[in-house]
């Protein structure tokens, strides 16, 4: 037994050695791979009296200490083996700081692939020892711990071009990490560092990298009200991301979609039923009828799920584009049956057809609505409120109602 | 689904018992690989976005209830 461990410390060694970042990362894996970890962790449990120090001290080189680092590190991987994570997760805070300042302090930079090991387990098994503290009834507290120390990692290696390499990975797990906390204000210190002007030519991070880098962006801007950015950095996402990884284009899907809806331009049917995506067919289907209640309906019947997932607010300012489309149907039928008179919209009209689609306003409402609607450009006229009447632009001889009263909906942005 | 919304509000236990987006391990996944070539990536096999829905036509179902609702408010 004592036996396999020397073997794995020596590959560990000569890997170090022969400067292969590709081959040490390998071996530092916690949670990702449990193929060095499992055999540890049998190893040191039926090994109580081990002296791994010792065992360990063959890795160090006149270059690089980390021998102590990795017995350490191999504890950690004994106690995440056996479950304890809270236990995994301190033992693996003092390994990573000991491997962390001296893979950056390596005249080259084949450490990279080490630190964004680290880095990942810092965050999963921070996140694995909350879920142990909370069913303790403890505070979680690891992952904001994890955070800080990610976040100091990440400051240490902004310097010189070639420890930059690390930092959209590192960046990544933090986006994740203040995501889930719910502090994605710290968000902005990296995206300032990473879209510094010189800081890293973008297009050569690695793709899972960049994809995810814009897909977290993308839903700050969301949360910014910035819908043209959000769209932006979500097509990105979207267009970039692995073909096969259908959970993370459902998710891209998710904030995408009511970001483009809010520009006119909708998923068609076949799109959203093949990411599963049916919580949008009915606010989709609403924004093409002008079915004000199906949208309602739809936000009250997924409220949670859209609150949860952040987008309930860009959904409810679809409710301005779905009244633009019910006005519009409104003055199309009109037109029908008296082209001359069509662009004279009562507001006693759209008050009972908002009465007919269990709308419950009263008639100032009415009044109101359509001015929101003129005053954000989704209809061209005036309100003669002495007359009671929306008075439409009219249609140029030949032409659409985007031409005249209803301007294309991304138009106005 | 309709099952599941039905007793939504009553027990919150089935919140867990969901299988559906917007859940709550709904986080975006780490990538298997770390990069790949986008130009290997298949074609999307369904037609994704539309921008030209927005027509003048008022054809479908739900504008034919629309019309007969404003034809009966004129008529009133």
């Amino acid at each position: 037994m004592a036996g396999e461990l020397n073997r794995i410390i020596m590959a560990f060694a000569n890997a170090v050695e022969a400067k292969d970042g590709g081959k040490v990362a390998e071996f530092l894996q916690i949670s990702k791979s449990q193929r060095i970890r499992e055999r540890v962790g049998l190893i040191l449990d039926r090994n109580p009296k081990i002296d791994l120090s010792h065992f360990c001290s063959i890795v160090d080189t006149a270059i690089i200490t980390i021998g102590e680092a990795l017995a350490v590190h191999f504890r950690a991987m004994q106690a995440y083996q056996r479950g304890c994570f809270v236990d995994a997760y301190t033992l693996l805070t003092q390994s990573s700081q000991a491997f962390l300042s001296e893979f950056r302090n390596q005249e080259t930079m084949w450490p990279l692939d080490c630190i964004k090991v680290l880095v990942y387990d810092l965050r999963m098994v921070a996140t694995r020892a909350d879920k142990e503290l909370a069913m303790q009834g403890k505070l979680p507290e690891k992952l904001t711990d994890a955070g800080r120390r990610m976040m100091s990692a990440f400051s240490t290696l902004t310097g010189t071009k070639a420890k930059r390499g690390a930092t959209l990975s590192i960046t990544c797990q933090l986006f994740k990490v203040y995501f889930k906390l719910n502090t994605v204000n710290l968000c902005r210190h990296l995206i300032n560092t990473m879209e510094k002007p010189n800081f890293y030519d973008f297009n050569l991070w690695p793709a899972s990298e960049r994809v995810t880098y814009n897909y977290y962006t993308g839903r700050l801007e969301v949360l910014n009200d910035n819908f043209e950015m959000a769209n932006k950095k979500l097509s990105y996402a979207l267009a970039h991301c692995h073909r096969s990884h259908r959970s993370n284009i459902r998710i891209i899907l998710m904030y995408l979609v009511p970001v483009k809806a809010s520009t006119g331009v909708l998923p068609s049917y076949e799109l959203l039923k093949a990411y599963h995506l049916y919580e949008y067919i009915d606010v989709v289907r609403a924004i093409r009828s002008g079915d004000v209640r199906l949208l309602k309906k739809a936000l009250l019947r997924h409220e949670d799920r859209f609150l949860k997932a952040g987008v309930y607010l860009v959904l409810e300012k679809l409710e301005t584009v779905v009244y633009r489309q019910i006005i519009k149907r409104i003055y199309l039928i009109q037109k029908q049956r008296d082209a001359d008179k069509a662009h004279l919209l009562k507001l006693d009209v759209i008050h009972k057809a908002f009465k007919w689609l269990s709308v419950d306003i009263d008639f100032e409402e009415v009044e109101c609505i359509m001015s929101t609607l003129i005053y954000k450009g989704y209809v061209k006229g005036y309100i003669s409120h002495k007359n009671k009447v929306v008075v439409l632009k009219k249609e140029p001889a030949g032409g659409t109602s985007k031409d005249g009263p209803f301007p294309a909906i991304g138009a106005n942005m | 689904m309709a099952a599941g919304d039905a007793t939504e509000s009553a027990q919150p236990a089935a919140e867990t018992a969901r299988v559906d987006v917007f859940e709550d391990d709904d986080e975006f996944e780490e990538f298997e690989n770390e990069d790949w070539d986008e130009q290997e990536g298949e074609k999307e096999a369904v037609a994704q976005w539309e921008d030209d829905w927005d027509d003048d036509d008022v054809n479908d179902d739900f504008a034919q209830q629309l019309r007969a609702e404003l034809d009966r408010v004129a008529e009133s």
